[in-house]
């Protein structure tokens, strides 16, 4: 098959991506800073809170293809939306599990149903939900605009486990002392850092989010090469069945 | 003297916090990253594997199809 | 009258109009229920019956059941929500009652607000009965004013949701199998933010203000969040 150019695109930032990646675990192992109470295990974070940003990043992606399908009717919009939720999913699962293997040092507990735990848990519940919605309908015009109706209803959790996050105290009224609430966010945790090097945390971090973001385009893109190839799938064998 | 000695004994038994103790659980972590992460991308791979050969399949049978009675 | 009325209805002009539309709706949701009482049935048979369950469970630990009972209500008000949305939307499809309104020019907006609302009415109903249930089993004041206005705000959010989703999933093929799965994740943040506000009072001393604020302000945050994407969206599920 012809190299079409999205086959170059793909190629192209795929290599980006890797080459980020490998500059990102360079930047994590030899650049950051060591963590006073915690060690090195802390650098999990990186992976952790990148994945985590770029996962709400193609959930929104997910929302506006969905709004541009609904008003353009253009399928290519559609396949945006899923290939960005089926990324997203993978994104979101990365950070429960990355975060499940930091809690067992930081609160020796594989998981705990605080408010960071169980929001994340619905948020993967919600989406993996999209794809049983995407199942259910038989008519492809149908499953698309209903897809994306759901995609838009389901960024409202995105943003509720933001919120949650910010802004409810964990439920349980007492959990562990600064460590867990210092691993919301770097600000928060930056009196546990020798002061004076957060900066190269908050530049690795940056970079982690960078990274990750390419990863999730040129992971974007090899999807749509699949499902143009399920579409060509369908369309041949549309011609294969008109000629019996 | 008995200062001296609870002074050592409360200095023996408090473990200097080495910075690697935790040191598996970074493994671990990105090991598991990794897996999640590969497991995707080789689904991804095969599904566009098979539907590759799919295409070459049914493009050879409608080209054969086409040759016999040119529709 | 063209062919596409149904598509490209002109929504009836002016604010009254459009509030008469709502409450059209609202009649029309009202009669139809009162008059074959399905929903409502459906509703309160499975909520009393999953109290009463809940409560021969947890009779042996009065202490554990009582500190679970707000976390009870929500799971009793999500499930009997689902069963009632369930049976209003199938019983609409089935008398194609949904295509009359929809042939008439009402604004789809107007549709699914007034359903919102006599939805919301239905299970409001159906707390009003639960509540002296939990507090007579449970013995915990479910009274209060402010557990109450909680209480309605939790609903409006998830019936906001509901009857889009619901919308969605009596057109397809496993509608009874896919509305709790859709349904029940899109409301747990709202459910975890009332159930949070809720407990709180559930204690001996009147929580301040400062200690609720955060889960009210979520659950206003969702109700708004939900009902502007219903608003927006819905007709594009009911478009034919």
């Amino acid at each position: 098959m012809a190299t079409t150019r999205l086959d170059r695109w793909t190629r192209v930032l795929s290599w980006a991506a890797a080459l980020s990646l490998v500059g990102l675990l360079l930047m994590i192992f030899f650049f950051s800073p060591t963590e006073r109470t915690m060690g090195n295990v802390y650098r999990i974070l990186y992976f952790h809170v990148g994945v985590a940003w770029v996962g709400a990043l193609t959930l929104f992606v997910a929302l506006v293809a969905g709004i541009f399908y609904l008003r353009r009717r253009d399928p290519r919009w559609d396949t945006i939306s899923l290939a960005s939720i089926e990324i997203g999913l993978v994104f979101v699962t990365m950070t429960i599990v990355s975060g499940s293997v930091w809690a067992r040092p930081a609160w020796n507990t594989w998981w705990i149903w605080d408010v960071r735990l169980t929001s994340i848990t619905v948020l993967w519940l919600v989406y993996a939900a999209y794809f049983m919605l995407r199942g259910a309908v038989e008519d492809d015009e149908k499953r698309r605009r209903f897809a994306a109706v759901y995609a838009i209803f389901a960024f409202v959790t995105v943003l509720m486990t933001y919120l949650s996050i910010r802004f409810l105290r964990s439920i349980h009224p007492v959990v562990v002392g600064g460590v867990a609430e210092s691993a919301t966010g770097l600000t928060e945790g930056e009196s546990e850092f020798a002061s004076g090097v957060a900066w190269k945390m908050g530049v690795t971090m940056a970079v982690s989010t960078v990274s990750f973001t390419l990863v999730y385009v040129s992971w974007l893109l090899n999807r749509i090469r699949l499902q143009q190839m399920i579409e060509e799938v369908a369309q041949l064998k549309n011609r294969l069945l008109a000629r019996l | 003297m008995l200062t001296l000695s609870i002074f050592l004994s409360v200095l023996a038994q408090t473990p200097i916090d080495d910075p690697n103790r935790f040191n598996q659980y970074l493994l671990l972590a990105y090991a598991v990253m990794w897996l999640v992460a590969m497991a995707y991308l080789f689904n991804v791979a095969n599904k566009q594997r098979n539907l590759r050969q799919e295409i070459r399949l049914m493009r050879r049978l409608l080209e054969e199809d086409e040759a016999r009675r040119p529709e | 009258m063209t062919d596409n009325a149904s598509q490209h209805a002109t929504p009836a002009t002016g604010s009254t109009a459009y509030l008469q539309a709502i409450w059209a709706i609202v009649w029309k949701d009202l009669t139809m229920e009162l008059r074959t009482r399905q929903s409502l049935t459906i509703m309160a048979v499975f909520s009393v019956a999953a109290v009463l369950v809940f409560n021969f469970a947890l009779e042996l630990e009065l202490d554990a059941a009582r500190n679970v009972s707000t976390g009870l209500l929500w799971i009793v008000i999500l499930l009997a929500g689902t069963l009632g949305l369930n049976r209003t939307a199938a019983v609409e499809l089935e008398n194609r009652s949904i295509d009359a309104v929809l042939a008439a020019p009402v604004a789809r907006s107007a549709i699914y607000l007034g359903k919102v609302l006599s939805a919301s009415l239905f299970v409001l109903a159906l707390e009003a009965l639960l509540l002296p249930l939990f507090i007579i089993f449970f013995n915990k004041p479910y009274w209060l004013p402010q557990v109450m206005l909680i209480i309605i705000l939790g609903t409006i959010g998830y019936i906001a949701a509901g009857v889009l989703v619901s919308s969605m999933s009596v057109q397809t093929r496993s509608r009874d199998v896919l509305l709790p799965v859709l349904l029940l994740p899109l409301s747990l943040p709202s459910a975890l933010a009332a159930a949070t506000a809720v407990a709180a009072f559930m204690r001996p001393e009147l929580p301040a203000w400062s200690e609720v604020q955060a889960p009210i302000a979520l659950l206003v945050a969702f109700d708004v969040l939900m009902l502007t994407a219903g608003f927006l969206v819905y007709h594009y599920v009911v478009e034919e």
